[in-house]
This record gives structure tokens, sequence and C-alpha cells, in this order.
């Protein structure tokens, strides 16, 4: 494997690209890459902030601090790939704290997204259902026999697992009356089976009778009858985030096949797509726009900065990237999704500030002496793009070659601002 | 849905989640062109004419611009306007909360405006205010979220408590199909309200507290950064179409951040939060860059307790920022503005127990504006005859109030965006803009005057332009007028800068040795700065003229001679005497005789009102004209006794003067002729001529 496919590889599954680790990932074969990076323990010893566990903590002030813990975990785990999946999960499962009783559900369902970030694909979907931050999100705690709430189970089959066209209305009615009386304890604080309020009688889903229970239903979908259209559906859009939004049917189908045959284990899912001939294609290295959270924490560490000096929480609103806060239960879209004017201004300002926080660090003082390609050229490397477009490299060089002619003493903050800037720190 | 325990700020919220396609207020122009290029990553990446296509066009003045101010949770209508008609009733049911008699605005037709809406009583006074009475909707929801959602739908026949997902200002964004302007619909937050959100379009979000400065500095460093990006976005990179959507987002962005400054500057932390969106609006619209509606929001009516103070508290600040609003509006722009309320319920008639209010059903709106007629649109709701929960019964749909605004005052087509057809209210005099201006008269002569000056600094008026007065000593160089009062400047060619009548001085380079001498000054659209230009192309600037960029580091192939100011005031353009233009900020370069070979020099220039053009003129009367500035004759094909040196166009653009150094003036199209020096002995020689 040469630099460029480390590049992109790195670039994908992680959200910094790290010198040292570029250097050791080169030297492998792609598929001795793939493993290294798939190989990674379970958990990862996350200590979530303690105030979160404060009963009587302030709502807004534990989910920003859940937020920064979050972000700095993006900018310095070595678990690059799991960081990674768990804000697919979060876009995936998504799940807003407005509805949470208790900030430390979103703790819980964010350490879930973690713990099986590649690991058992039906554990990870039974454990999000029952989870106490998406029983109160999609009402499913409201949802009761003789007055069932169709919320969760419409998003249960639509969003999280089949996706349209694999399921019928009916399928909703009846699927809602299997998850009733799965619900909240009366201090809204842990998951609860309420069986008078579970509806026992008879459901016809997916053209079977029977006295269908919750959890019965998720297993069907992943396990049973549903199986291959659940892996289809996780297939295509883990390619999407991995590769591009336009694979075609071969070959979600050969990565759901493989999905299967591992038993649905989603690291063997992950594993196809890094391995596919479409990953390492010229379709599949054709940049994607980086959502925001991906933007600021390759602007941090590239920076050298951390998430408590940079507190891009101050801005990823205005960049339209809410952490813990997703839009609708769809969750966030890609490419497109992230590219306007007016959030190009949230980033300015947040590139600024942090510009700001490295001169007073005094990071730029090796480029200062530093001629102008070496210096744009250690700039780049930073942020993971040494292999940045000609005109991002022609352009911050003619900017600092025009500010060293006009200064004695020239500032180079606005090398560091203009790099974060350029089309390749927002693509990846 | 329960939302007993939500809070004014919690329903904005939930009411402002971004759309799917459009995080942080992406433009409806963007997002046409994102769902064109996410169609497929192999497409060729989406191309975007940077500025050219960002500047919206100057509104024409007949184009309704739309201010919505959402009162948000619940305004109690019946202590905002009181009905004094009912006052037995109103007494009985309200006990504590009822409003003193002697305190309270007596409008007439039994009703009286609340005590702390004292400047809206005299905008009232002078028939700019309508009041909608017994405003809502049948079946009302008293949950704040289903309520302002029907509110902020408004479709025909739609159920409050279903889970919309577009507006009525959204829709009328979708209704105009190609877009005109990145910044049609306004709203000051970072997320957009639902009201704001259509299918396709939505509004943009500007910064609710204090806009980014990135995209406006005009220093060097900050300069050249901008030139970076703007060469990153300049070709088609290798890195894809994605990365280049993202370059010319930057470039956009900086394009916007330019147009939308000026809603940012001075004292932005004065008042509350609500006064600063209001002078903010005012700004936008005074900015001229084709916003036509904009939202801004204040808040929580939720009066459940204490409401005494509290309503007092937000009606106050409610009719500040309305005073602030109207006088912070440029008054060019006052006769196509209209301001109007909307709240999701008012209150119920009867006080609760803890000072306050509960949710009611029918409220008031207002309606504002110069062309607004004035006056109380529908009947007081009964406060005796009530629904079964208490509450009023409405008669006038709120739908028929946004149908009047679609077609009166935005000419759009109601009945596709609300989805029905609904019966229209009296609520405007006439339609936006100035009546007389509606169908004028081919090509009038303008009555306008105009001054000229000599060398050696003597003013001579003509028409109805007043003299104050002119300079001895040093050599003129420039005479400018004030752009809204009948002062005007002298500058000499040593730099030096002279104000007359109501012109101040801002600051002048007497006494500094210049490269070379001042040839030529501009003035900036406030009349609160201006810029000096040397022959070599130096620019100074003085008080809120901001510096663009000079040509005084290049080496010129001919001095400069001429320069005129961009109507916004963040840009000019100057001439040099080979008919050479350099463009500075918004100032876009329209064409030049600089490759031409010129018989005679170009000795001045001026610019058109919309700034997307200009006139060059030559020492024997040829005019060039570029981009929108028209040809309305010249005096090239005469024999002139003695040289043009100068040039001033009218205010409307239709026409301009030149005046020869003997003070003879010729004038065309729309300038009108009001005499001239011609055949007098005046000392030295005429330098200028301003309008």
């Amino acid at each position: 494997m040469d630099r460029a496919d480390a590049l992109h590889l790195l670039r994908r599954t992680g959200f910094t690209v790290r010198q040292a680790e570029l250097t050791e990932i080169a030297a492998l074969s792609r598929n001795a890459a793939i493993d290294r990076l798939l190989d990674f323990g379970p958990n990862g010893g996350a200590s979530p902030p303690p105030q979160v566990f404060d009963e009587e903590g302030k709502r807004w002030e534990q989910v920003r601090d859940l937020r920064l813990w979050w972000l700095q975990r993006m900018v310095t785990s070595p678990r690059q790939l799991q960081e990674k999946m768990a804000l697919f999960w979060h876009s995936h499962f998504a799940t807003s704290a407005e509805a949470a009783y208790y900030a430390v559900h979103i703790w819980e369902q964010n350490q879930l997204f973690r713990t099986h970030a590649i690991g058992d694909y039906r554990e990870l979907v039974q454990g999000v259902a029952v989870g106490p931050a998406m029983l109160a999100y999609l009402d499913n705690h409201r949802n009761k026999a003789g007055n069932p709430n169709e919320n969760f189970a419409r998003e249960l089959l639509e969003l999280h697992t089949l996706g349209p066209g694999n399921f019928t209305e009916n399928d909703i009615v009846e699927v809602a009356r299997a998850w009733t009386g799965h619900g909240l304890d009366e201090g809204k604080d842990h998951y609860e089976f309420h069986s008078k309020y579970h509806d026992y009688r008879n459901k016809t889903i997916f053209g079977i009778t029977r006295d269908w229970d919750g959890p019965a239903v998720i297993n069907e979908i992943v396990t049973g009858s549903k199986k291959t259209a659940a892996a289809k559906f996780l297939a295509k859009k883990l390619y999407e985030f991995f590769v591009h939004e336009t694979p075609s049917q071969a070959v979600v189908d050969r990565l759901a096949a493989d999905f299967v045959a591992g038993g649905l284990q989603t690291w063997v899912l992950v594993r196809s797509i890094l391995r596919s001939d479409e990953f390492w294609s010229t379709a599949g290295r054709v940049a994607m726009v980086r959502n925001p959270v991906e933007f600021v924490v390759a602007c941090i560490q590239g920076a050298g900065s951390s998430v408590d000096e940079a507190r891009p929480d101050w801005w990823l609103q205005s960049m339209g990237m809410d952490l813990f806060y997703p839009p609708n239960p769809a969750g966030w879209k890609l490419n497109g999704y992230w590219v306007s004017s007016t959030a190009q201004w949230a980033k300015s300002d947040f590139v600024r500030h942090l510009t700001w926080k490295a001169v007073q660090r005094d990071h730029l003082h090796e480029i200062e002496d530093m001629g102008v390609p070496q210096a744009v050229a250690l700039a780049l490397s930073w942020f993971g793009v040494e292999d940045a477009d000609p005109s991002t490299r022609t352009a911050i060089e003619n900017y600092l070659y025009a500010e060293r002619a006009t200064w004695e003493w020239p500032q180079h903050a606005n090398l560091l601002t203009l790099t974060m800037l350029s089309p390749d720190i927002q693509v990846a | 849905m329960n939302d007993a325990e939500l809070e004014f700020e919690d329903i904005q919220a939930l009411l402002s989640a971004p759309l799917d396609n459009s995080p942080g207020g992406i433009s409806r122009r963007r997002f046409l062109q994102m769902t064109a290029a996410g169609a497929g990553v192999a497409m060729v990446g989406p191309t975007l004419g940077h500025a050219s296509a960002l500047a919206g066009p100057r509104l024409a003045h007949d184009e309704g611009v739309l201010v919505v101010v959402q009162m948000g949770g619940g305004n109690d209508g019946i202590n905002t306007v009181i009905p004094t008609a009912q006052d037995a009733a109103y007494r009985s049911l309200r006990g504590s909360l009822a409003v003193d008699q002697a305190a309270m605005h007596h409008l007439g037709g039994g009703v009286a405006l609340h005590p702390a809406l004292g400047q809206l009583k005299r905008r009232w006074d002078r028939g700019q205010v309508a009041i909608v009475q017994g405003i809502g909707y049948d079946n009302a929801s008293l949950s704040h979220f289903d309520s302002m959602a029907h509110w902020m739908h408004a479709k025909a026949g739609s159920n409050p408590e279903g889970s919309p997902r577009d507006g009525w200002i959204g829709r009328w964004l979708d209704s105009l199909g190609a877009s005109r302007s990145e910044l049609e619909a306004v709203v000051f937050d970072s997320s957009i309200p639902l009201h704001f959100r259509g299918r396709v379009a939505t509004a943009v979000g500007l910064a609710a507290n204090g806009g980014s400065d990135f995209g406006v500095r005009a220093d060097d460093d900050h300069l050249r950064m901008y030139d970076a990006m703007r060469s990153m976005a300049a070709s088609a990179s290798r890195r894809g179409p994605w990365a280049d959507a993202v370059a010319d987002s930057s470039v956009a962005a900086l394009d916007l951040a330019r147009l939308v400054a000026p809603a940012y500057t001075g004292d932005d932390e004065q008042g509350s939060s609500f006064e600063r969106e209001m002078v903010r609006a005012a700004r936008l619209i005074n900015a001229d860059v084709g916003v036509r509606v904009i939202g801004t929001s204040i808040g929580s009516f939720d009066t459940h307790a204490g409401q005494d103070w509290q309503h007092n508290q937000s009606l106050t600040e409610f009719d500040n920022g309305i005073e602030r609003f109207f006088s912070s509006l440029d008054p060019r722009y006052s006769s196509r503005v209209t301001v109007v309320t909307f709240s999701e319920f008012g209150r119920r008639p009867e006080r609760n127990g803890s000072g306050g209010t509960d949710h009611g059903t029918a409220s008031v709106a207002f309606v504002i504006g110069a062309k607004v007629r004035g006056g109380l649109v529908g009947q007081y709701p009964s406060l005796t005859d009530l629904d079964s929960r208490g509450n009023l019964h409405p008669n006038v749909d709120f739908r028929s109030v946004y149908a009047t605004i679609l077609d009166t005052w935005m000419r759009a087509s109601s009945t596709a965006i609300l989805g029905g057809s609904f019966a229209k209210v009296d609520l405007f005099r006439a339609p936006p803009g100035n009546t007389q201006v509606l169908n004028p008269a081919p090509n009038p002569k303008s009555s306008q005057g105009y001054l000229i000056t000599t060398d050696a600094g003597a003013v001579h008026n003509f028409g109805n332009r007043a003299s104050y007065g002119g300079t001895a000593g040093s050599a003129a160089a420039s005479l400018q007028r004030h752009p809204t009062t009948d002062g005007y400047w002298l500058c000499t060619a040593d730099g030096g800068v002279e104000p007359f009548g109501t012109s101040v001085f801002h600051g002048s380079m007497a006494g500094v040795a210049l490269a070379s001498p001042v040839v030529d000054m501009a003035v900036h659209p406030t009349g609160n700065g201006y810029w000096l230009l040397g022959g070599d192309g130096g620019v100074f600037s003085f008080g809120q003229a901001p510096f663009f960029g000079s040509t005084g580091n290049l080496r010129l192939a001919q001095p400069v001679v001429g320069m005129a100011p961009h109507p916004t005031g963040r840009g000019y353009w100057f001439v040099a005497s080979d008919g050479g233009v350099f463009a500075f900020g918004s100032a876009r370069f329209f064409g030049s005789t600089g490759g031409m070979t010129l018989r005679r020099p170009i000795v001045g220039m001026a610019a058109t009102p919309s700034g997307r053009g200009y006139w060059l003129v030559a020492d024997d009367g040829g005019i060039f004209a570029f981009g929108d500035a028209r040809f309305f004759g010249s005096t090239g094909g005469m024999t002139l006794a003695r040289p043009v040196v100068g040039m001033a166009a009218t205010p409307s653009g239709r026409g301009y003067w030149l005046v020869a150094d003997d003070g003879g003036i010729f004038a065309f199209g729309d300038a009108g002729f009001q005499g001239s020096l011609g055949g007098q002995v005046v000392a030295g020689r005429v330098i200028g001529i301003t309008g």
C-alpha cells in the first residue's frame, strides 16, 4: 500500500491522520491495514464526565459536557474507527437529547454505540430499542395496549432496520402492538416491562400470525425471515458512509451476502466494504464532504489543540450539526447536506478562533523560519492532506509569499486559517 | 402532544428543526444546485457564478417587503387591544388584571391599546396601523406546539395536530421558481422556523447576535486571504465535485457576508433582542440586496402567572422594537415595507388563580406600514358569548390576513400557497411603492439643480441647489454634494477637505506630503465619510468610508482622473485618462476603453444608481456607457469651444450633465438645464460638477 492509499483509508475510517500512524499503515498491505484498524477492544474504557450522573444537574450543561467529552475522544482516541462508527450509529438510530428524561440516558446510548460499534448487529438493535433514550424519543414508553403509539414501530422498520418497501402499513400497526408495555419505570430512570400494558393477543407481522412480542420482532428482522433485506439495508447505508452515495445493486447484494455469512457481525460488513474494489477505485476516492463534527475534530487535532481549548460546541449548531440533537429520526444526511454558505461562516469563525488559540500556544513557531513551500507542506501534513490539490497549495503559497514580501515580521496565523478553510480539509 | 411544560424556547426549537436538505440555513439556490449535483458523484460538480449570481438585484420600487413578527407564547389579545365597549364584562372577567381606563390609549371604535403601546398609538394616529380583531381559526388547538405549527403552516383544511413540514413563507419562496436572490427571505436565527421553510426553498438564517466579519474585513491581509480562497475555487480540482462545491460555498459565503454586513454595523447591543433584530431587519432592507421577507420574534407572552408585570415588559419591548424598526428604515424604502404580527393564540378572558391567564383562542394582529389602511378590521369577539372552554369565538381567519398580504403586498398567488381561497380583508390603501413613480411620464426633465466649481474654489449654484460658499487658496480638485442633504464638500489638490452646509469634516490629507496630487473625491452614500483619490491611484478613506484597495503600488500607464462610489458604499471605481477602469469592493468591472485607441482623454466618470454600470466621459464630451448605464447623448460629434472637464448623473440614472471648463453645461436624458456660466467671465476655470 502506498501513502495515497493509507491517507484514503485513514481519512475515511477516522477523523484525523497522525503522521506516525500514517507511516505504520503505509508499510502494511491493504488487508493487513484494514485488519489493524478493525482490531480494537470491545469498549475502549470510556469514563464519562461525572456530572452526567447528577440527577439534579442542569440538562444543557450535562449535554454540553457530554458533547465535549465525545468530541475529545474523537480527537485523541487511537481507535478512530470506533468513534467513527459511534457517530454513524448516532445518526442511524437518531435520538435527540431533547426528549430524554435524564442526560445519562444519552450517554448510555452513546456507550452502546461504542461497545457494539462493529460488533453483533442484533444486540445493538435490541439494546437501542429498550434504551431509555429511544423509549422516550420515539414515544414507546407511551405505547400501551388499547392505545398504541406507532412512532417507534414505524421508525424501527423504516429507518433502523429495513427501509421502505420491505414492510406494509399493517406491519407497522402490528409491530406497535407487539411493542406495547415496553416502557420506563415510574421514575423514568430505566427500562421496565409493564405486562398490564402489553397486548398479548395475536398479531400478524410479515405474514406470520402469533403472539408477537417486541424483541422477537427484532430477532425476526435481523436473524429471521427479513435477514437479507435487513442486511442489504445496512450494507447500502454503510457503503454510502464509507465509499460514495451511489452503490450498484450488485455491490450491495455482495456485501449483504458477506454480512449474512458473517452472522450479522458488523465488523465483517465493514471489512468487506473497506476491502472492496469500489472503495479503492477512482470513484471511491472522490472526496466526500466532512460533516461539521468530522471537520472540527480534524481541525482541532491538526492544530495541536484540544476540545477544551477550541470549544467547537460554540459553532457546531451554526454549522448545522448539533451533536445529540439530530434534526429528526432520520438523522443527518451526507455531502450536499453540509454545503451551504451560512454554514461556511460558522466554519470561518471557528477556524479563526482555533488559529488564535494556536498562535497563543506558539504553535507556528517552527514554520516561521522555513521556506514558503516547506512551511505550506508542513501545515498541510498536520491536517492529513499532504496530497492537497495543487490549486490549494499554490493559493496558500502565494498568500505566504505576499505576506512575507509585505511585512518585515510577517504573521503566519492566517496560514493556519487558510489551510483549515481550504476545500481539502473540508472533505475526506 | 402534551406540552404543558414546554417553554417558548422549546417550542421554537421544535418548530425550527433544520430542513432535511438545509442545515444551517442553506439557501434555496444552493439547495437546487445540490440536488442536481447530488444525483451522482460521477456528475460534473456544480459551478457557481459567484458574486454576480449572489447579489440580489435591488428591489423595484413597487416590490413589497414584509416583516413577520412572531409574538411567541400566546399574546393576550384582550389586554393588548382592550375592548372598552365591553367594559363591564372585561372588568368582571379580568378582575385585578383589568387595565386602568385612564392609563390606556383610546383608539375609538370601542377599543384601546395597552399603556405600554404609546409609540404604536402615535403611529395609529398617523393612519399606519391596522388592527385585526378576533383573529384565529375554528376548533383551535390550545397546545403551543400544535397551534403555532398551524399558524406557521397556514394551509387550508390542515389538521392542527399534524406534523407539517413547510410554512406559508417557505411555500411563497417555492412559488417563485427560478431564484432571484440568495437573500429573498431571511430570519435572524441559526435555525429556520417552520413558516420560513418550503418544500424545496428555505430562508437564510443570519446570525442573531452580531454577524461574522469574515468576508467583510478590508485590511490587506484579509483581502489577500479572501483572494486565496477565491483562487482555490477558481477551477475544478482533482478532488471531485463535492470538494468543488465546498470551495464554491466558501466564495458564496464571502460574497454573502459583504451583502449582509450593513445589518451588523453600529450600536448592536442596545435594547432587547427583539429591538436589535428589528434594527437589523431595517438595515438589511436599507442595504437593498434583494430581501423580500424578514422574520423576527419576541417572547415570551405565555403569561400564566404574574401577567401584569410580564405582559407590560413584553409589550414595552414590542413597542420599542416596532418604533426602532421604522426609525431605522431608510425613508426611501418605507413605502414598500409592511410589518405583520402573529401569535399562536390569545388568552382566556377569565383570569386564572395565579394572577395570569391560560391559553385562549382568538387574539389580535397588527399590520403596520406606510401603505396600510389604518383602522380596525373585523369585529371584536364577544366577552359574554364564549365557547365551551370559556374562550372567544374568532371571526377573522388568520389565513385571510395572509391571503391579503400575499396577493396585494407580495403580488403572489395566495390560493396556490395557502391551498385554498380565503376572503380578503381590507389592509392596504395602496400597493407597495411610491405611486407617483408608478406611471412616470416618458423621461421628464428632472427639476434637480447642480453645483459647479472652479479651480479657484468658487462654487456656483443652479436650480434648486443652494451654495454655502467656496474655498480660497489651494487649487480645488473636486466638488461633491452630500447624498441626502444639500451640503457639499470641496477638496483640493493638496488633500485638503472643506465641508459646507450640513456636511461634516471627517479628515483630510492636508499637511501630508502626497506622492501625487488629489484629483477627485467620492462620498459614502450615508454622507458619513468620503474617499480622496490621488493621481497615482492611491485612495485615502475617511469616516465610515472603508478602504477597498487602490492602485497606489502599481505603476499606471496613465494617471487616474476620476472616481465614483458604489451606491452601497461598499466599493468604488476609478478611471485613468486612457479609459482603464479599476473596480474595488462590491464595485464590479463592466468594461472600459482601456483597449481602444481614444481620440481624446477620459476626464471623469459617474455610476448608475443600481451600481451595475457607469459612464466615462472624454474631454470632447464623448460618452462611453457600460453595464446598465444607458447612452442619452453626447457632444462627441460637436466642436466644443472648451474641453469637457466632468460629469454628474441624475439621481434616477436616466440622464447626466457634462460641464466644460468655461462653465458651459450640456444636459442629457432627464437631466434638466438650469443655467450655466457660459458667456460669463469667471475667475479660473471650471473643474467639476455635482448633482
